[in-house]
């Protein structure tokens, strides 16, 4: 479980899987990427919290991927041809059908890793990483990992009041719709900042910013700690030189993720 | 000398055009007791705000004057000086709270300090037994009750130990068991400590027991000062609304302070909420069933009992009060009503139609919800086209809302954003809304949180009509005052359960 590293490890190791999820884009390789995060999402809690975000992504993934395929007019091999009322015959071609399909997963793939930052780097975990600088930097990144889960339970309530009152007034229309999410976001942007001015206020109150900190738990970097980072970082390395270094050690780049993942466990194996 | 010396203070708020502080001007003593009372909106947290340093400095604006904490200008202080000084609650607890768990957010404060684990640990360890939290300490806060939440917010700023505590609103999220023990907890920190406490509050009963000195605001001004007798004679000669009919009551045979009962009795009164007769009016005209509910079960994803057998009739013109602790279960009951959550057992019938079949057709026309919070609650960006939005009648829908807003006072707002109305004023707007469409059953959650008295008393008045015209209306309310003088019904609610379904008058003397 990553929760029982230091959250600066955890988060540099997290950044890694980051960066691979952004700058990769073959179809398997996301794949195999997506289904080693969703194991580690399954070890932290479950995935609970993740099968909750999947309910409301998985259709905006596959409406995107499919409205991308609808609109691109390249490619060489034919996938499927038919006949659309008014639009004629539309030709899917493989090439943007692998294209969208691998920009679909990755999609699932950053939010998996989002909710595994936001399940294992809590905002006490920030103090611990970024504690020594309290500044307002710190302060907004504090106030932002808060926003996560409230901003959940607030989206929730606002649009139930909003619902009985948009149905009420018959919005069936998806142009209804769509001009209903203005006020919805309005309200909700409108609470998110009161409740981080409010946070903030507390904040202010408690003497943050005053002075140089103390720790009530000061977080111990172990050597399970030390491993990870190095293996993330090696990998990260490997990433970035990949022309290079794949040439000279023959590498490929289907590895990274697997080491990646074999750190973890790897360290959770080390003595605290 | 004063331990706070507030001289000729002003403030107004960025682009407002009127100053929500106006010169004002008091000295609070070492171990003083005060009491800060008057309309929502009148200025009281704005003042806090202002003894707490969070104004200009969070809110921008223009302030003049000056406050002078131990002779010394209060924006000289350094912020970890100054907060060792003065302990300051906000109303939420849940903003108040910073981290995860309990002893860990007692820690927060100690940590800005600079102090040592050792020092932090003495600290943590003799604050959670003061306040007898020290089985919650490793709880994650997000499990506390909002009594729990308040304390553990206080023993965050006590751990600091403060010499001065500022609290705005403390009670005002809490149930009447939860806000009755926090305040006994201020009152020993008063006693025992002699701390210094300054409190804005709307439960002026426990509020004028415990104080030292009242000031009276009213448009940002402080229109008096001096001990509660001298305040309860002077808003007698001035019929002065904000003084608890109790309270009054017991000027009559006062002599010095002896207008407050013993502290046994108090509590006693006070549980029970009553100051006059109860509402009570025949209910045998209208009897017609506008909702039931038979053997409705609801459980939350934990597994956790929300809602156990519930039995519920609501009748046409009858006023019912759900009554209970928070989690008690009365916002999943209203929901159910609604049709946004699904029973998992029994049955619901709304209006005639059954099992949550209303919603999609019927909320906002037949049925009406009034939410907890009213920042949710609005939709367009003016009054008027809000409540515009709820009307389905053919017709001039432009009149039938003006008319509306004209009979919840609230016309003069009609351009106006509904968002950045006061308390009272917002909630008139959304009732005005919820009414425009011609609900026969209206389901209001805590509908008097953040309202004062003459607010209530208007509040009162306007259900008691719409039940006179014959709807139904089912209100979950922590208020006990309220629901005494305004309902006909009170359903007890504990632990998912009705426990008790009793007339008003009778409820409260069972309490």
């Amino acid at each position: 479980m990553l929760n029982n590293y230091h959250p600066r490890s955890a988060a540099i190791y997290l950044f890694c899987w980051f960066i691979l999820a952004l700058f990769i884009n073959d179809l398997k390789v996301l794949t195999l990427m997506t289904l080693l995060v969703i194991i580690i999402n399954f070890a932290e809690d479950r995935a609970k919290a993740l099968s909750k975000i999947m309910l409301f992504i998985m259709p905006l993934t596959l409406f995107i991927a499919g409205f991308n395929l609808l609109l691109a007019d390249y490619g060489q091999a034919v996938f499927y041809t038919f006949n659309m009322p008014l639009a004629g015959e539309i030709t899917i071609y493989q090439e943007p059908l692998a294209n969208s399909l691998a920009m679909g997963v990755k999609l699932l793939l950053l939010i998996s890793i989002f909710n595994i930052f936001n399940l294992v780097i809590t905002a006490d975990n920030l103090f611990s990483v970024f504690g020594a600088y309290s500044g307002s930097a710190v302060l907004l990144a504090v106030l932002a990992r808060r926003m996560v889960p409230w901003l959940g339970s607030e989206a929730r309530s606002i649009y139930e009041v909003q619902t009985l009152r948009i149905r009420g007034a018959e919005a069936d229309s998806l142009l209804k719709k769509v001009k209903n999410a203005g006020p919805f976001l309005t309200n909700l942007l409108r609470a998110t900042l009161e409740s981080s001015l409010h946070t903030a206020e507390a904040m202010q109150l408690r003497a943050y910013g005053s002075g140089k900190r103390t720790y009530f738990v000061p977080e111990k970097w172990q050597s399970r700690d030390t491993f990870i980072t190095l293996t993330a970082l090696t990998v990260l390395v490997f990433f970035i030189c990949d022309p290079f270094l794949a040439e000279l050690t023959g590498y490929s780049v289907f590895i990274l993720p697997i080491v990646l993942t074999g750190s973890q466990l790897a360290g959770g194996l080390l003595k605290q | 000398m004063s331990t706070i010396d507030i001289r000729n203070l002003s403030y107004s708020y960025p682009r407002q055009p009127y100053e929500a502080l106006q010169q004002i001007n008091l000295q609070i003593r070492k171990g003083q007791f005060w009491a800060i009372i008057g309309r929502s909106g009148c200025g009281k947290s704005t003042l806090l705000r202002a003894l707490g340093r969070l104004v200009p400095d969070f809110y921008g604006g223009t302030l003049s004057g000056e406050i002078l904490l131990k002779g010394r200008l209060l924006r000289e202080w350094n912020a970890g000086k100054l907060y060792r000084e003065m302990g300051v609650i906000i109303q939420d607890p849940e903003h108040s709270i910073i981290f995860d768990t309990v002893q860990r957010d007692i820690a927060f404060g100690l940590e800005n300090l600079g102090l040592d684990n050792v020092e932090m640990r003495k600290r943590i360890a003799r604050i959670l037994d003061y306040f007898s939290l020290n089985e919650l300490s490793h709880k994650s806060v997000s499990h506390l009750s909002g009594g729990e939440k308040q304390k553990v917010a206080l023993a965050g700023i006590l751990a600091m130990q403060p010499q001065i505590l500022i609290l705005d609103e403390p009670t005002a999220q809490l149930d009447p068991d939860a806000a009755c023990d926090f305040m006994e907890l201020i009152k020993r920190l008063h006693k025992e400590a002699g701390m210094t406490v300054i409190m804005a509050e709307q439960k002026l009963e426990m509020l004028f027991e415990m104080a030292d000195k009242t000031a009276v605001m009213e448009k940002g001004e402080i229109i008096f000062s001096g001990t509660p007798l001298e305040q309860m004679q002077w808003a007698k000669k001035n019929n002065y609304p904000l003084v608890p009919e109790r309270v009054k009551e017991r000027t009559a045979h006062v002599n010095k302070k002896s207008y407050l009962l013993p502290p046994t009795e108090e509590k006693n009164v006070t549980a029970a909420g009553y100051n006059k007769e109860p509402y009570s009016r025949p209910l045998t005209a209208n009897r017609d069933v506008v909702a039931a509910v038979q053997g409705v079960c609801f459980y939350y994803e934990a597994g956790i009992t929300a809602l156990k057998d519930i039995d519920l009739t609501l009748h046409r013109g009858e006023i019912t009060a759900l009554a209970g602790d928070n989690g008690a279960g009365k916002t999943t009951l209203l929901k159910i009503l609604l049709g946004l959550l699904k029973p998992e057992q029994g049955q619901v019938k709304v209006l005639g139609y059954q099992d949550g079949k209303l919603a999609p057709n019927l909320i906002g026309r037949e049925a009406a919800y009034l939410p907890q919070n009213l920042d949710h609650f609005f939709i367009a960006d003016t009054v008027l086209a809000d409540v515009m939005l709820n009307i389905r009648k053919p017709g001039d829908i432009g009149d039938i809302a003006q008319l509306w807003l004209e009979k919840l006072n609230v016309i003069k707002y009609s351009d106006k954003d509904p968002r950045i109305l006061s308390t009272g004023e917002k909630q008139r707007a959304a009732l005005a809304a919820v009414l425009a469409g011609n609900p026969r059953l209206i389901l209001l959650d805590e509908p008097t949180r953040g309202l004062d008295m003459i607010q209530k008393r208007e509040f009162g008045q306007i259900l008691r009509q719409l039940a006179a015209e014959g709807r139904a209306i089912l209100l979950a309310s922590h208020d006990m005052d309220f629901v005494r003088e305004y309902t006909d019904r009170v359903l007890h609610m504990q632990q998912g359960q009705i426990t008790a379904d009793k007339n008003s008058a009778e409820s409260t003397e069972a309490i």
